[in-house]
């Protein structure tokens, strides 16, 4: 690794996972460049030349700069929207937003490494496309329907005999009594009846038998699978429901699995992901989803798989990658 | 250890529209004021329900260090790493009660 070369961080500032990669970072002594779109453009400025077919130049902080030309790995995570200054009309605002968004965010855009491109984990934030994706890659996935029809989700839910219905993406609600979040919630055939599943679209899928379900972390190749184990029915439907009732153990990823999850973050752009899967009585893993830019933290903490390092180790370039 | 404040507007969230980055998506972006549910809700909606676990952090107890670039939380007459104070997720009001629900970062674990 050169010692010149820098990781840059785009985050916002109080977040706890980016923190934990920007301190073993430090602990290596790894020149570091944190910042957030929102220190753009009053905390941050930025120049750079296309120069013999690359962008060359700096961000610049009162702090800090990072020589774009030198940049190591970029690490994507929660950034924030930009700050302009607050003297300029509703308007201005807009125009410069427009501005920021199609210069500072296309120069960064043109940059890499990424880990994950942001580009990438949105086009994988979508559920239908991962879905598809896993599929050919060979991983068993459940009966889905998407539909905004009545009618085709009570058929679907008829038909596959038991199913949920979960979320495409986002957060929840404020209601008068408090915030709200879908979970994967299962549902019988006379709740389809209800002629709001017009209203937008939903996600139904067939329920897989579960023996446990598996959480699998993989940065740069490295597979990190934790099995997952809830103690409360709502944590046996999804066990993001309640956290309070979860099991943790490290476990071994199948080789089938590993070659069709490689084949699957290749053909997707990904470094890193976080996956869920169902994992049968008979030893099948089942696809559920792909988290693009998921959270890891608190796998860590509760099973000691090494993800942080892992992650530093992609970030700072002192592990060699393959085909991405 | 320098540390320094980071300070935002008042009468926002403390992370405004967290994720909104618009090179991808919109993370979490949760709108703070609380509604009533209609007759035209979603049916995917009728099914939500309030999480059991919810980790609150005062956003009067972060503070930013510039020199190390990571979070710091106040525990007691202590500050000490966010990194080493939670498990990565973060849901912080704005609202002292955390009655009204969260801002707009809300980092679930599930994403």
């Amino acid at each position: 690794m050169s010692a010149a070369r820098s990781v840059l961080v785009l985050t916002h500032r109080f977040d706890p996972t980016a923190d934990k990669v920007v301190e073993e970072l430090n602990n290596r002594d790894v020149p570091l460049f944190r910042c957030d779109a929102s220190d753009f453009p009053e905390q941050l400025s930025v120049g750079a030349e296309l120069t013999d077919g690359r962008w060359t130049g700096q961000l610049r902080t009162a702090l800090r700069s990072l020589d774009l030309s030198a940049v190591s790995g970029i690490y994507y995570r929660r950034p924030t929207n930009f700050e302009f200054h607050p003297g300029m009309s509703e308007n201005e605002r807009r125009w410069a937003a427009i501005q920021a968004q199609m210069g500072f965010g296309g120069l960064l855009a043109s940059l890499e490494p990424w880990l994950n491109h942001p580009h990438q984990i949105g086009y994988v934030e979508y559920k239908p496309v991962q879905l598809r994706a896993a599929v050919a890659c060979g991983l068993p996935v459940p009966g889905t329907l998407v539909t905004n029809n009545p009618g085709m989700a009570h058929e679907f839910v008829s038909r596959v005999g038991r199913a949920v219905c979960k979320p495409f993406g986002g957060t929840g609600v404020n209601d008068d009594d408090g915030y709200r979040q879908l979970f994967s919630t299962v549902v019988e055939p006379q709740q389809c009846d209800d002629l709001n599943i017009a209203r937008t679209m939903h996600l139904f899928q067939e329920w897989v038998p579960k023996e446990y379900e598996v959480r699998l972390t993989v940065v740069d190749g490295h597979f990190f699978a934790a099995r997952i184990d809830g103690e409360s029915e709502a944590a046996r439907v999804d066990w993001r429901s309640d956290y309070n009732a979860l099991s943790y153990q490290v476990i071994k990823t199948p080789n089938l699995v590993r070659s069709q999850v490689s084949n699957l973050l290749n053909g997707l752009g990904l470094r890193f992901a976080a996956l869920d899967f169902v994992v049968t009585p008979e030893g099948e893993w089942w696809f559920l989803e792909c988290n693009s830019n998921g959270q890891w933290a608190w796998i860590e903490e509760e099973t000691g798989m090494p993800i942080t390092r892992a992650l530093a180790d992609a970030l700072d370039g002192s592990q060699k990658r393959d085909g991405h | 250890m320098p540390v320094e404040l980071h300070e935002r507007r008042t009468g926002a969230g403390l992370f405004l529209s967290s994720d909104h980055f618009p090179l991808g998506r919109a993370y979490g972006h949760v709108n703070t004021t609380a509604e009533s549910a209609t007759l035209a809700r979603p049916f995917g909606l009728t099914l939500a329900v309030r999480p059991r676990r919810v980790a609150r952090l005062n956003p009067a107890d972060l503070v930013y260090d510039e020199q190390n670039q990571v979070g710091l939380i106040r525990d007691g007459d202590e500050l000490i790493k966010m990194g080493r104070h939670t498990d990565g997720q973060t849901n912080t009001q704005t609202n002292a009660d955390g009655q009204n629900g969260p801002d707009s970062d809300t980092d679930w674990r599930e994403d």
